[in-house]
């Protein structure tokens, strides 16, 4: 009997897992966060650390999992800084890249050293669970590494006087619209930062400033007109039902 | 429960000796055997658990691990390197067809070198995993890189000797799955994959954090794009996640 149970228990969660630390060396280095081993690793396949057999081999198995999550680019590496970017982009079996990795551990150092070297693209990288490195960190209530990656990788400076500043941040990957211009937004299991925050209801977000400000600012723009709308609606519906 | 059990007669195909590996013994083999013949059907995921634990008592057992073991809890510095050289020095003798120690049970050369243990590693992994730095590289020089012995070196513009880069360089052998010595053993496995398969002693470096070990390795080729896919380095296992992993 309790056999039964344990193994029924054991289908929904591994007891052997421990390290999950992705599965390349590089995703290994961002998830205990040493940034000079990344460094190392970086170097060492800009000066042709990876066999030509390794590469062929390695390209490959790229293309079939981002054939398998439904992304639309390819991959690239005889521009300069190639091989670099070839290992910053690298995805495991589930998607994951190094900064998905870095953003589960908390490795603040390596998100910066990755975003320093080629991580733009990165950033936009769904893993197989539609997540991106930012809704990842607010999937799993990482205020602090959200926060970051905001201020940091995703704030555009548009001017600064004195010590006012300007700064413009995308909502892209925050807020709930979609565009058909964006490829996030085409992807079928693409969920938006705000959209993370509310349905696995993480409290980390409860009393933060910016998630609180873009929601009063929704609903102060359109969503208090809309949701009187629609409950006028009804409530006038239902009271001509009632008095028919 | 036990009365139960005992009733039960389970129904083996002959036990065929050349498949059980030189890490087992025949009447211990054929207890496992016997106790996973008689889990029920649906219960494969609980054998292959069972397995497990019997491989991690195994892997205690090995010449190499007690020999590793009996380094590691050296009181001094000098009686470590004694054993060190004691096992180094055996396994040159055992590759020279020399027998230095006769009334030793242990395996062969090829045995303790080259067959893969309980959990699927060979003594290269082992000694990075305990943290024997020193004897890893000494394997790895003397045992495991086949094309530095066989005069394939170049010298580069610094004049320093190198190796050619060969991505089947035995710095790179990964650990293979635990379950393959049990497959022809064994019917009802789950074969999940393998506990550790596909990690490499660089991934163990990285780990531990040894920025100058890194480097060591990466002199001499180490891959960096080997990927260690095993169960030990996922979050979940469940069939979808599997199946993709094959195909891929």
């Amino acid at each position: 009997m309790s056999a039964q149970g344990s193994n029924s228990i054991r289908a929904l969660t591994n007891e052997d897992s421990v390290c999950d630390y992705g599965e390349f060396p590089f995703s290994f280095a961002a998830s205990v966060g040493n940034v000079e081993i990344l460094e190392m690793l970086a170097r060492h396949a800009e000066r042709g650390g990876i066999a030509k057999e390794e590469l062929i081999e390695v390209l490959q198995m790229q293309r079939k999992i981002r054939a398998s999550l439904g992304a639309e680019q390819d991959i690239v590496v005889k521009e300069k800084g190639g091989f670099m970017r070839l290992l910053v982009g690298l995805q495991d079996s589930r998607g994951n890249t190094a900064l998905h990795m870095a953003v589960r551990y908390n490795q603040k150092a390596c998100i910066d050293w990755i975003m320093a070297h080629y991580g733009q693209e990165t950033l936009h990288t769904l893993n197989a669970d539609g997540m991106t490195p930012l809704t990842l960190a607010a999937q799993l209530g990482h205020v602090e590494v959200f926060h970051h990656i905001i201020r940091n990788h995703m704030t555009q400076i548009v001017y600064t006087f004195g010590s006012t500043q300007m700064s413009m941040v995308n909502l892209a990957q925050l807020d709930t619209y979609r565009t058909t211009r964006s490829a996030l937004h085409r992807h079928k299991k693409w969920k938006s930062a705000l959209e993370v925050i509310i349905s696995t209801e993480r409290e980390e977000f409860a009393n933060d400033e910016f998630v609180v400000a873009l929601l009063q600012e929704k609903w102060d723009k359109f969503a208090k007109r809309n949701y009187l709308r629609y409950y006028l609606w009804t409530v006038s519906n239902v009271l001509c039902i009632v008095t028919l | 429960m036990s009365f139960k059990r005992s009733n039960k007669v389970a129904h083996l195909p002959p036990l065929d000796e050349e498949l059980i590996p030189y890490w087992l013994q025949v009447p211990h083999c054929q207890e496992i055997r016997e106790q996973c013949a008689l889990l029920s059907a649906g219960k494969e995921q609980y054998c292959t658990r069972l397995l497990r634990t019997h491989n991690a008592k195994l892997q205690l057992g090995t010449y190499s691990w007690q020999m590793m073991m009996q380094m590691t809890e050296a009181p001094s510095k000098e009686d470590r390197e004694k054993i060190m050289d004691d096992f180094l020095r055996q396994l040159k003798d055992k590759r020279d067809g020399r027998r230095h120690d006769a009334n030793h049970a242990a395996p062969g050369f090829d045995g303790i070198l080259y067959k893969c243990g309980p959990v699927g590693d060979l003594p290269l992994h082992q000694a990075f995993l305990l943290g024997l730095d020193d004897l890893g590289k000494l394997l790895v020089e003397s045992f495991y890189m086949r094309e530095y012995h066989d005069g394939n070196q170049f010298q580069d513009k610094q004049g320093r000797s190198m190796f050619l880069p060969k991505p089947d360089s035995g710095i790179n052998t990964p650990y293979v799955s635990d379950l393959d010595a049990w497959k022809p053993l064994v019917s009802n496995l789950f074969d999940d994959g393998g506990l550790y398969s596909g990690e490499t002693v660089l991934h163990i470096a990285i780990v531990q954090q040894k920025p100058k070990l890194v480097r060591w390795m990466l002199d001499r080729y180490a891959c960096i794009t080997s990927r260690a896919n095993g169960v030990f380095f996922k979050p979940y296992t469940d069939q979808a996640s599997i199946s993709q992993n094959s195909s891929i």
